[in-house]
């Protein structure tokens, strides 16, 4: 039986979408009640981020026309850059690369939108010296290949290197220039300087810093199998395609659902993926690093910053990779990996071992990914409901809150000593807040037991009683909650939070959110994750066959 | 003439040398100096009963926040109400708005960044900022056209990006000191040999990378087409500046930034914004450039100031409702530090004697916020204030006093300042010339 469209789902809560009224109550006289919403809100503009499928339903993806949405060109992001560089000089010990920050489209790094400044173009010439001064100084593992540093061994290197670093086939006048510059650098100079040069070159060119795709003059086109090596590979490696992926490529072969699918599961397998996958989901929970994370906190230290990370890094491989790759494991599992820091934070014994041991969690207090430190105190910061509330509505039900007013007078006093709780209620009774708020505080109030690193609580810093009552409004299982667990628990049987976990997927591998046009796209991704029983890792070699995936937009 | 002080730019952690240059002595001779702009930024708005001077025109009483300034009163102007009138116009969230309309008096295009009304996105400001126009006009025989540096300011979005190229194109600031030092520097101190051999390999790899470049322009999509262009133009800057400033590497020294210090760490945030206003103010002297801006974090600023005992972050505690006398005292004390800021370079500019005067007084330097206010968002009464006269330009040692001017005016008095004749800047809708009053 065909499982219901997830995407009309999220659509049908997006169209009851509150405006800025309404009213909630988040007091009860006993703790244990729960919240009351007191009346019913507005439904006014909504701004979830998957706009209505026109024509096309889930029953009708099968004879749909090929659509999707147009994907920008990319600009290698920083780690893209130097896991690239890493790839096409193997066994060559590369310096890494630092640039000015990458834009970050739904919390993901792609450089899709700002073309690039002065600035960048300098950083790109010196990371480019760099690189091949670095390759050069080793030249018995960069000309291994080579009998002698002659012309002969300088063509090689072009046909080699120059495939792929452009990850294609040279086209015949590109590899003239290629030799070109080498030549200059070898006449004037030395062979080195040549090689040197040509590497310099390639590192600075469009071909290599941009991932182009040579679109049409028709509205939608196939990509070539070249590019298509190239999305699976900085999908899945956040790296350049190997040869077997190029060599494939080359003989047509991508064109092929079923290789695509095959080279999919192969790519997975490989250690690149791993990391990149966990970066993504890192990404995904805000908590790839704390650059603008600032605490009161003596415990924040930058040992625990890397601490609380390493916590998350470990427990996202070990579900994906060892562990059964579920979300809802992700979502609910009840181990979790500590160092001596974030022993500290739970209350639990690290034992002896310098690194990180696993251990077992109070099923009540902790409950998967979400109530990890990391993430707790990444947005637990100023009005802590506010900021975890936004961030659970926005990266695991896909619904952006409104903005802020442009201009609020007589904003709602505060005073030092004021749970967390009073104030959330202070703004939910404001006219000019209320509305808003209704969607963000009450879900971040069931986060009110974590302090602002993580630490269960029962009292906050002033002395006021916590606990975890909230709510969840406008999603797909509304009611009540009784702390994280409880939320933890509900978003595992929650279709908005699965078509959410497409949408972040699908967000990450195109820089830009699912449109109308990609709904049978979204919808394949979810139609995996429900037929793997939640498998991220089904879902991810779903979507590499997809249209979205396998086609380009031109207009 | 040889001017030397190597205790001039003496910041916190690091010593700084002004490197000598045969293009200072040219200016000297003549006794014609450049006239340049600083624009400096502090985020999330400031405390207005803490801030706004007391008095009148010439006899104004430096509020607590501004009370750093006293040395400078005679060289100051502070603009009390002028609004960021465009900034009720178009998309965006409150700091979107103020951070994108600041410089570019102009509304958000739309585009990917959460945040923002309307669609629930805005992309990046929808004109060319200020100081990027003014680069335009009297940069372009300059080494660098302009330099924009700055401290923490976080990601390439709409919250962190003031200075525009054009439309849809931020100008990223840099905010590693030793990268900015690396970029103006590197190849000044070396033989001159040595850099001759090197300007001529990078000829040659941008070269075969601007012929690279005409070949993909016919292959990316229409709508990616600029995004190429630009780039392509950036190549070419870099190649124009291998045959500029062929001197400097005779004349200039390398100079020192001491010991290695973590940029993106809260607790370096003064040492490193000192080191890159010293290199500003280095630039300046240098003549490397006449345009530059010093970005202090970003809108929504999250950075503590425990070196003057406020632990909280400052977005939050712009949040706090008016009677939190705790919040308030914090956020007076955070722009009183930003206010010492702008002493400091006011200070450092006075040292550098240029005719008569100092540099200060061939200088604009602005400081800017993208809000009025914190806690309302609102985009009224920015707190401006300015120094320097631009070589007689302004008449300064003035409080303003403006009811509902909009901020595009003083743009445009910016420009004028600078030499850059206009009557508009930014949508003209949200413009009605230069700001009334500044030039006495």
């Amino acid at each position: 039986m065909r499982k219901q469209l997830l995407i009309a789902a999220v659509l049908v809560g997006s169209t009851a979408m509150v405006g800025c009224k309404g009213e909630i109550a988040l007091h009860s006289d006993n703790p244990g009640d729960g919240l009351k919403i007191n009346e019913p809100v507005d439904p006014a503009e909504n701004n979830f981020n998957l706009p209505p499928a026109n024509n096309v339903t889930a029953e009708t993806c099968a004879d749909a026309d090929t659509a999707l949405g147009q994907t920008p060109l990319r600009r290698l992001t920083a780690v893209e850059y130097n896991n690239t560089v890493r790839d096409l000089l193997p066994g060559i010990a590369v310096p890494t690369q630092n640039f000015s920050a990458d834009e970050e489209i739904g919390g993901f790094s792609a450089n899709v939108v700002a073309p690039l400044g002065e600035l960048q173009t300098d950083e790109y010439q010196r990371a480019a010296e760099a690189v091949a001064a670095a390759a050069i100084a080793d030249g018995d593992t960069l000309f291994a290949n080579c009998q002698n540093r002659d012309e002969a061994c300088a063509d090689m290197f072009i046909d080699s290197f120059g495939r792929q670093a452009y990850r294609r086939d040279l086209e015949t006048t590109e590899r003239e220039r290629m030799k070109a510059l080498w030549s200059f650098g070898n006449t004037e100079y030395d062979f080195e300087t040549g090689i040197r040069l040509l590497i310099e070159g390639t590192l600075q060119s469009p071909s290599f810093l941009y991932r182009v795709e040579v679109g049409s003059a028709d509205m939608v086109s196939a990509l070539d199998n070249f590019e298509i090596a190239s999305r699976m590979s900085y999908f899945l490696w956040k790296s350049t395609p190997d040869t077997q992926l190029l060599d494939l490529a080359a003989a047509g072969q991508l064109s092929e659902p079923a290789t695509i699918e095959e080279q999919a599961r192969r790519m997975i397998a490989d250690p690149k993926s791993r990391n990149a996958i966990n970066e993504v989901v890192l990404q995904w929970f805000g908590v790839d690093n704390f650059e603008d994370v600032e605490k009161m906190d003596e415990d924040f230290t930058p040992e625990m910053q890397e601490s609380m990370r390493n916590e998350t890094l470990a427990f996202v491989d070990h579900v994906l990779w060892e562990d059964d790759g579920r979300l809802e494991t992700l979502l609910t599992a009840n181990y979790t990996f500590v160092d001596a820091n974030t022993a500290a934070l739970y209350g639990v014994n690290a034992g002896a071992e310098d690194g990180m041991v696993r251990v077992d969690l109070d099923a009540a207090q902790r409950k998967g990914i979400l109530t990890h430190p990391s993430v707790l105190a990444r947005h637990g910061f100023g009005s802590m409901s506010v900021h975890r509330g936004k961030f659970v509505r926005e990266a695991l039900f896909c619904a952006t809150p409104p903005a802020p007013p442009q201009v609020l007078e007589n904003p709602p006093d505060t005073f030092e000593g004021q749970a967390e709780r009073d104030k959330a209620q202070d703004r939910l009774d404001h006219s000019g807040c209320g509305g808003c708020h209704t969607l963000m505080d009450p879900i971040g109030l069931a986060f009110d037991n974590y302090d602002g690193m993580g630490r269960w609580r029962t009292q906050d810093e002033f002395g006021n009683d916590v606990y975890g009552d909230g709510n969840l409004f406008a999603t797909d299982i509304d009611g009540d909650l009784t702390g994280a667990a409880d939320l933890a628990q509900k978003m595992v049987e929650s279709e908005q939070v699965a078509s959410c976990v497409s949408q972040q997927f699908f967000r990450y591998a195109f820089a830009r959110n699912a449109l109308r046009e990609d709904v049978c796209s979204v919808q394949a991704m979810e139609d995996a994750l429900a037929r793997s029983n939640g498998d991220i890792k089904e879902m991810l070699v779903a979507m590499a066959t997809t249209d979205a995936f396998r086609y380009r937009r031109n207009q | 003439m040889r001017i030397h002080r190597r205790n001039f730019l003496r910041g916190l952690g690091a010593t700084v040398a002004l490197p000598m240059l045969p293009s200072l002595n040219a200016y000297a001779q003549d006794g014609n100096y450049p006239k340049r702009l600083l624009i400096m930024f502090s985020a999330n708005g400031t405390v207005p009963a803490t801030w706004i001077p007391s008095g009148g025109e010439t006899d104004f009483q430096l509020s607590d926040i501004l009370q750093p300034l006293a040395p400078h009163r005679d060289h100051l102007l502070i603009l009390e109400g002028v609004d960021m009138v465009s900034a009720r116009n178009g998309i965006g969230d409150g700091h979107q708005k103020g951070m994108a309309h600041m410089l570019t008096g102009t509304e958000l295009l739309p585009g990917p960044f959460q945040g923002g009304g309307g669609a629930g996105t805005a992309g990046y400001a929808g004109g060319i900022s200020v100081d990027q126009h003014i680069a335009n006009e009297v940069g372009q025989n300059d080494v660098f056209k302009s330099l924009e540096f700055g401290v923490q300011c976080g990601g390439s979005n709409n919250w962190s990006r003031m200075s525009y190229s054009g439309p849809d194109a931020p100008v990223a600031p840099e905010t590693n000191p030793y990268n900015a030092f690396d970029r103006i520097f590197r190849d000044i101190g070396g033989d001159p040999f040595g850099l001759e051999r090197i300007r001529a390999q990078r000829q040659s790899v941008l070269d075969f990378v601007k012929d690279d470049f005409d070949s993909i322009r016919n292959k990316v999509a229409q709508a990616d087409l600029h995004r190429i262009d630009a780039h392509f133009d950036h190549i070419r800057s870099l190649e124009g500046r291998l045959s500029m400033g062929n001197d400097l590497g005779v004349a200039c020294e390398q100079p020192n930034l001491g010991q290695q210090i973590n940029p993106d760490n809260n607790d370096n945030f003064p040492v490193v914004g000192q080191l890159m206003m010293d290199m500003i103010v280095m630039a300046f002297a240098c003549n490397l450039t006449k345009v530059a801006t010093m970005q202090f974090s970003r809108s929504v600023s999250g950075t503590r100031f425990p070196w003057v005992g406020v632990d909280d972050r400052h977005h939050d505690l712009s949040h706090e409702g008016d009677n939190n006398a705790d919040a308030v005292t914090k956020l007076t004390t955070i722009n009183r530090w930003y206010a010492e800021q702008f002493a400091y370079l006011c200070d450092q500019m006075k040292q550098i004697p240029e005719g008569n005067g100092t540099m200060l007084d061939n200088t604009v330097i602005v400081w800017c916020n993208e809000l009025g206010k914190g806690n309302s968002h609102t985009r009224n009464n920015v707190p401006y204030v300015m120094a320097g006269s631009g070589g007689g330009h302004f008449q300064t040692g003035r409080f303003l006093e403006y009811n509902d001017d909009p901020h595009n005016n003083l743009l445009v008095s910016l420009c004028n300042a600078m030499g850059v004749q206009t009557n508009t800047f930014g949508n003209p809708a949200y413009c009605t010339g230069p700001l009334a009053g500044l030039t006495g």
